[in-house]
């Protein structure tokens, strides 16, 4: 069979296919043993899947796992606190180099006018 | 630590963690750590790998708390976090592998050409036991199939979602599923001749 056929049979079983194609698709299936051998096998795949997943228990305990997700959090809170007062700094900074400039050359046009 | 938030609904707790109340969001964490840790480990297989993107997602679900408006359910939200964080470790050591093992089987060409499994190789087996091939299985996936696997059976995801988060084509995620299936396919009935002998 086609790879392109395969995908088909698989996007008809996940409902992925519109409603012309799947009933197109779906009779094609019906018809043809190949397609509805891989269908099924496709299909039982996903039927054992579902709803079978293995559920995941940590070992640690609940202070422990916080522990660490709350000093990760206060220390990226402070990383951006200082990144903020950086930020604030590097303003104050070229906002007082600039009023200094323009009092410079206020002073220059002055004695210039003078 | 507050513990009395225990009988809290979700509800509360959000919006109480949303105004900056850390204990809120501390039950929060208590109710689902586990169902984050299960799914970072589904997609990860490697516990400590596991653990800290667990604990690297609830730190961005804090920081992020403010853009939750409750379209989904909480843990929903909390698990695309998750899975976005994984989905970024498996591409940083994709790239990081000059040789991918995961490349040469992208394509899929032994899975292609095996024999469809006939029988139902998990019919008969208990839930546990199921389960417990199941992940076995999983486990010797690639990152690749595993993760469209995962993603398409436990998160039940479309092909247009799961191409969005994994940055590749729809035909790329449907061929990746078929490759995928098939090979769990083949993983379990090997699992239940092993069984069987």
């Amino acid at each position: 069979m086609k790879h392109d056929l395969e995908l088909k049979v698989q996007a008809w079983l996940d409902g992925e296919l519109p409603d012309h194609e799947a009933r197109r698709i779906g009779e094609w299936i019906a018809r043809d043993a190949e397609a509805s051998a891989l269908a099924a096998e496709l299909g039982c795949i996903r039927q054992a899947m579902l709803r079978n997943e293995t559920a995941g228990t940590l070992d640690e305990s609940r202070e422990f796992y916080w522990s660490k997700i709350e000093r990760q959090i206060q220390r990226e809170a402070g990383i951006r606190a200082r990144r903020g007062n950086t930020l604030v700094c590097a303003l104050a900074e070229i906002f007082g180099a600039l009023a200094g400039w323009r009092a410079g050359l206020r002073a220059c046009l002055w004695l210039v006018v003078q | 630590m507050d513990h009395d938030k225990s009988a809290l609904e979700e509800a509360d707790l959000v919006r109480m963690a949303q105004k900056g109340d850390m204990a809120s969001f501390e039950e929060l964490v208590a109710r689902y750590r586990d169902k984050i840790y299960a799914r970072a480990y589904s997609m990860m297989r490697h516990e400590e790998e596991a653990l800290d993107l667990s604990q690297d997602a609830w730190v961005k679900g804090w920081q992020r708390l403010a853009q939750f408006q409750g379209d989904s359910s909480f843990i929903t939200w909390m698990t695309r976090i998750v899975i976005n964080l994984c989905l970024d470790q498996l591409r940083k050591q994709k790239r990081q592998r000059a040789e991918s093992i995961e490349a040469m089987e992208e394509d899929g060409g032994v899975e292609r050409r095996m024999p469809v499994v006939q029988s139902q190789s998990h019919a008969g087996l208990e839930r546990v036991e199921l389960r417990e091939r199941i992940d076995r299985a999983l486990a010797q996936l690639s990152h690749e199939h595993r993760t469209v696997l995962v993603l398409h059976e436990f998160e039940e995801l479309e092909y247009k979602e799961i191409a969005k988060r994994m940055k590749c084509s729809i035909g790329t995620v449907m061929s990746r599923l078929f490759y995928a299936r098939r090979r769990m396919a083949s993983l379990l009935a090997g699992l239940k001749r092993e069984s069987s002998e």
